[in-house]
Parts: structure tokens; sequence; C-alpha cells
């Protein structure tokens, strides 16, 4: 504990230069532009950002990575409260109470709130992210090829269940095409080359970042063209800085949607949106005036906030921890960690142990730019929002072009962008979620050569993969996921809960 | 999409997803098991590979029977809701959108020097989308002074940017 609060000040006093603090400052104004247009998500920002950071220091870049992951999920309230159109899909819940707050002529008091939200939402998860990210790499270290590979299929199952909660069934395929997207290319025990010719391109594998892109950034350029333009609410924007009783009489909703979206982040590949959900949720049914939700309710708007900000610190304890992303844009961070060599996983602590806690200052810098930026330059931030599409939209277009090819130089990888842009408009208009795809690509690797080494160590019997502690837990954990979607299974559930509890009604009612 | 529709997609999708599952799966058997080096079999490469497939091709099968039971084989393709997918704005604004940016990605880079192929394509998508047909050109002057503006200016500094600060050698 001392000691993590040693390397906290450290770091800390190693960010204190002037260059350091003009970088935090740009990268999370510009985070808070993408976020605000809509069709710019936090995963796309992140991802052209780090094809445009990847020539610089490691610790430099990452940090301009982080400012912008903050920023892009903050700012996207802003176009949720003034177009009804969540600027990333992480502030969908924002615009339910967000929208009619504008309408009634309180857009800059919601803007203020939602900032001071965020704020404090980033800030309880930054000091989760420094409390637990250790212990979780501590008892990673026990982990064996069983517990990783019962791990990645869990990551799969639950991404696939909460990303799609209408219908999990398409989360879990979407994740399965990844890890078999991640099967292309030279595996890592024989080094034969699966799927492609050897000597072509494709075996080289598909690399993460040109895929996103595709995903995240020509998708959703189509996406956007295809609907009809959006208009921006005409509102007087009045007072923005919040009044501390305001934000004081919110604070147990704070607190709780901070802690909620934490561990929602935490979840592999389970993201902001979610988390925003959840926690706003949470709030509605805590809340002393629930009917208020969705008509512009303060509670609502602040829970929405605080979760899905919270949510980007805590996507971090799993990417330091085991190396596996707690969503979409953290994908992306621990790619970038990859390309910079910093390798996160259970070994951070023994091998880098002061990088954790730069992160941890990192997300600190981070939140302060984003309340200070936020506070401020409210009306002239308000104009970017009047940048019509069609000129905005090539632009990215073109971004995502030359970003896809700047990492390793492969006209292929721009194919590849391409490709998994069509594909993942397809997919997404037939709602399949696309968090669970790249979970997949990150988690393939991670499964072959852990269901590899663990069919090699039990001699093909399964019998260890279900006697060892932790494995049995994820087993039963992700079994339990499974079958809780299942009818059957819910009826049983509710008919042994009747079974359960009837004596005691029997009693109570005697 | 439509809501009523979904049932067809998933049904058109899982016959696929059944179909690609299955060969996957075929491929990873077929793939070399090293035994003449005396490798450990279940270190063979097709392992993992295998055994995705075929939770894909289960995967899809549980999909095609759901959308059987929701009625999707009734695909109802005929030459008039095509017709309307034609006609309808959004599909035209679609069509335009992946049809620019795929001719930019894989026609143009490579064939024409870079910052030409970029300005040239945001300056034909701005035009597509904000030229109106029935007005005369004279007065959409503003419009194409417009477009010029943004394409040179964004087209030439992500050209500077990559090409001289960041060292790319672009195609």
């Amino acid at each position: 504990m001392l000691e993590g609060l040693r390397f906290f000040g450290e770091s800390f006093i190693t960010f204190m230069s002037l260059g350091i603090i003009f970088n935090v400052l740009w990268a999370t104004q510009l985070g808070i532009i993408v976020g605000m247009l809509p069709g710019l998500t936090a995963t796309m920002g992140v991802a052209l950002m780090t094809t445009l950071t990847f020539r610089m220091p490691a610790s430099e870049a990452v940090l301009i990575l982080v400012c912008m992951y903050v920023g892009a999920i903050y700012g996207g309230s802003r176009s949720a409260i003034l177009l009804n159109i969540p600027g990333t899909p992480a502030n969908a819940a924002t615009a339910v109470d967000g929208y009619p707050l504008a309408k009634q002529g309180r857009a800059g008091r919601a803007i203020g709130l939602a900032t001071t939200g965020s704020f404090i939402g980033t800030f309880i998860g930054m000091i989760i992210l420094a409390l637990f990210t250790p212990l979780i790499g501590k008892f990673a270290l026990e982990f064996k090829s069983f517990e990783f590979f019962w791990l990645s299929i869990f990551g799969i199952v639950i991404c696939g269940n909460l990303t799609a909660p209408k219908d999990p069934l398409k989360g879990w395929i979407a994740g399965f095409l990844g890890l078999l997207v991640a099967m292309i290319g030279m595996e890592g025990i024989h080094a034969h080359i699966r799927f492609a010719r050897p000597g072509s391109e494709l075996s080289g594998g598909i690399a993460l970042l040109p895929a996103m892109v595709g995903a995240f950034g020509f998708a959703e350029i189509i996406s956007v063209m295809k609907i009809s333009a959006y208009e921006v609410v005409k509102t007087k924007i009045e007072r923005v800085i919040p009044k501390f009783v305001e934000i004081w009489m919110h604070k147990w909703t704070i607190i709780r949607s901070g802690i909620v979206g934490t561990f929602i982040g935490a979840i592999p590949g389970v993201g902001e949106d979610i988390a925003a959900w959840v926690s706003y949720d949470m709030a509605k049914r805590a809340s002393k005036t629930p009917e208020k939700f969705g008509k512009g309710s303060i509670e609502g708007l602040i829970a929405a906030e605080a979760g899905n900000n919270a949510c980007v610190a805590g996507a971090m304890i799993p990417v330091l921890s085991l190396a596996i992303p707690g969503s979409a844009p953290a994908a992306v961070l621990l790619a970038a960690m990859f390309i910079h060599g910093v390798r996160p996983g259970p070994l951070i602590m023994i091998e880098f142990p002061s990088f954790v806690y730069e992160v941890v200052v990192m997300v600190l810098l981070a939140s302060a730019a984003m309340l200070i930026l936020g506070l401020s330059m409210v009306r002239w931030l308000v104009k970017v929002l009047l940048v019509p599409r069609q000129k905005l939209m090539p632009i990215i277009f073109a971004l995502c072009v030359v970003g896809a090819f700047a990492i390793q130089g492969r006209v292929f990888d721009i194919g590849v962008m391409v490709a998994f842009g069509l594909i993942g408009y397809i997919l997404r208009e037939m709602e399949y979620p696309m968090a669970p795809l790249v979970l997949g690509i990150i988690l393939g690797d991670i499964l072959d050569k852990n269901l590899r080494r663990a069919l090699i160590l039990s001699d093909g019997t399964l019998e260890p993969f279900f006697n060892q502690p932790i494995g049995l837990v994820l087993f039963i954990v992700t079994l339990f996921v499974i079958l809780s979607k299942m009818k059957w299974f819910q009826n049983l559930m509710m008919m042994l809960k009747n079974l359960i509890t009837a004596p005691f009604r029997q009693s109570k009612g005697g | 999409m439509k809501e009523s529709n979904m049932p067809k997609a998933d049904f058109v999708m899982s016959i696929l997803l059944i179909v690609f599952g299955i060969t996957v799966l075929i491929i990873s058997i077929g793939m070399p098991r090293f035994e003449e080096m005396d490798v450990n079999p279940y270190s063979a490469p097709g392992v993992v590979p295998g055994f995705l497939g075929a939770i894909i091709a289960v995967l899809g099968f549980v999909l095609l029977i759901r959308s059987i039971v929701r009625k999707g084989f009734k695909l109802g393709i005929s030459g008039r809701t095509v017709k309307e997918w034609i006609r309808d704005d959004s599909t035209s604004r679609l069509m335009l959108t992946i049809g620019l940016c795929l001719i930019y990605a894989l026609v143009f880079i490579g064939l024409v020097p870079y910052a030409v192929g970029t300005v040239l394509f945001i300056f034909a998508f701005i035009l597509v989308f904000e030229y109106r047909r029935g007005i005369p050109l004279r007065e959409q002057k503003r419009m194409f002074l417009g477009a010029t503006l943004v394409s040179v200016l964004s087209g030439v500094s992500i050209w500077v940017l990559f090409r001289y600060l960041f060292l790319v050698n672009l195609p």
C-alpha cells in the first residue's frame, strides 16, 4: 500500500511538466470533440489516435490515449443533451433525461451536472483501479492454462450476454466469430499457417487495429450517412457551473453509480454503454421520484454520466492485470501498449510495477482536464455540432484509411479495414454487437495456446478443467450466464424460489 | 432494419453460419498433426479452430430453429419489395457512401498519388451529397467553393501530417 502511494507520488511528479500538461489539455479537448460528434465514437478516436502517436515515447502516447478515451466518453453527453443523439453509444442513457432537460431550457444546468457527475465517477473509478489492479494481478499469477481457458470462454459469454441483452445468442455468435478471426495466420506452438496460403499477406494474421478502425470507423460512417440529418436544439445556455448543494443532494447516486460503473467496466468487453444503463436503472429503482425518470430527471442524468465515466477506469483494471480489455476502447489501448513495448498482464507488478500507478495518474489528469474544459467553452463548442456530416465523414474516412495503413505500412491493412467495415455494418444492422467480436480477436490467441497446453497437461482428459477451484467457479458462472437466458431455466428458478420461500410465507400468514 | 424483417435475416444468416462452421471444422480436421514428428496430438493446429467451428455451427443451428419458429423462412422477396428498397432515400445514401469509400480506398490508393486521391475523394463526397438537382450551377457556387476549400485543406493537412511529421511512406 505504502509502496503504491510512493509510485503514485513519483509518477505524479514526473507528469508535472508544461509539455505534458499541454498534451493532456489538447488530447482531452480533442476527445470531447470526438465524443460530441455523432458518428465519431471513443473507440474510433482512440484507434485513430494510436496511429497518430505511435512514434512517441510509451508513457506520453498512452497518456494521450487515456485523455482521448476519458474526453470522448464524457463529450458524448453534450450531443445526447443537445441533439437527443448520443455522441457515443455510452451516452444513450444520458439522452433519456438530458434532452428533456434541454427542451425545458435547462441545457446549461444539465451540461454542468453531467460534467461534474462524470468527473466524480472517473475519480471513484480511479481509486478502485489503484486499489484492485495490483490485487487482481497477484491473484492472476496463480492462473494456469485451465484457468486462462475458462477465463477466455467466460469473457466471450458474459460480454455477448451483456452487450446484446435482447438477444444474447447474437452476442455469443459475434464473440466466437471474433475468436475464429484470431485463428487466421501463423499459430504459436508449431508455427503452422492456418486459413491462409504461406507467403500471402493473410498469413501474417489480421491485425487488431485495422479491424477495429473498420468495425467502429467505416461501419459508423455508413450508419451515419444513411440516416437523415439531425437538428440542434435551439436553446439558450445559461449557468453551467453547478451549485454545490445540487451535487451534495445526489451524493449517494453518484457514489453508487461510480462503484457500479467501475465494476461493470472491469468485466471483459462490457463497456460504458452497459455501465450507464445499469447505473441509470439502479438509480431509478432507488429513487424517491422514479416517475421523473425520462422526463428530465437530474438524478437519472447524473447516474448515467457517473456510471459511464467510472467505467473507463474500471475497463483498465483487466487491461493492466490480465491483458484482457474491459471495453472496446480499452482493447485499442491494450493493443497500443503492446505496440509501445509495455506488456500488461499478471506479470505487470513484477516487470513494470510503476506503470499501473502511472496509468492511475493519467486517469486523474484526464479527469481534471475534462472537468475544467467541460465547464468552460461550452457555448463555443456547441458550434462544432453544426459541422455538416457530409463534410466531416469523408475526412474521417480518409483518416481511417491512412490510420489502418500507417502502423505497419501495408496496403493489405486498408483492405482489412474496408472488409471489417462492411461486415461490421451488416452485422450491426442485424443486431450483432461489435464488442464481443473485438474481444474475441484479442482472446483468440489466449484461448488457442491455453486450451492446447491444458489438453497436453491433462493428456486429453477433461477432469482437470473442472477440479481446480478457480476454473470451476469460472465454469459454473459461465454456465449460469448461459442458462439464465433460457425460459425453462428461469421457470425452474422461479419454482425453486417459491418452494423455498413457501414455508416462510405460510408461517407469516399463519 | 425493421423488426419484422429480423427473423428473415436470421434465417439467411443461420444457414450461412452453419455452412461456415462446418467448412471451418472440415478444414481444421484436414490440418497437419505432425504425427511423424512425434508431437502430442492435442497440440495439433486444428484443435482450437475445429472446436470453434463446431460451436459456430451449433449456434447457427439454434438460430435457424428459432427463425423457423418465427416464420423467417417466408422471405417474401418480390420485384416490388426490391424496387421499394432501391427507391428508398436512405438506400441511395447508403450505396453512394459505400461506393465512394470503396473507390477511394481500393482503387485510388496506390493508383494516384496519396494527396491527390484524398483531395479528390473528399471533394467528390461533399459534391455528391450537397449538389441540388434542378438548381442552376451559378446558384450553387458557394457549395463548390466550400467543397474545394474543405477538401484541399483537409486532404493536404492529412498528407503533410503523416508524410512529414510521422514519417510514414504513404502509398
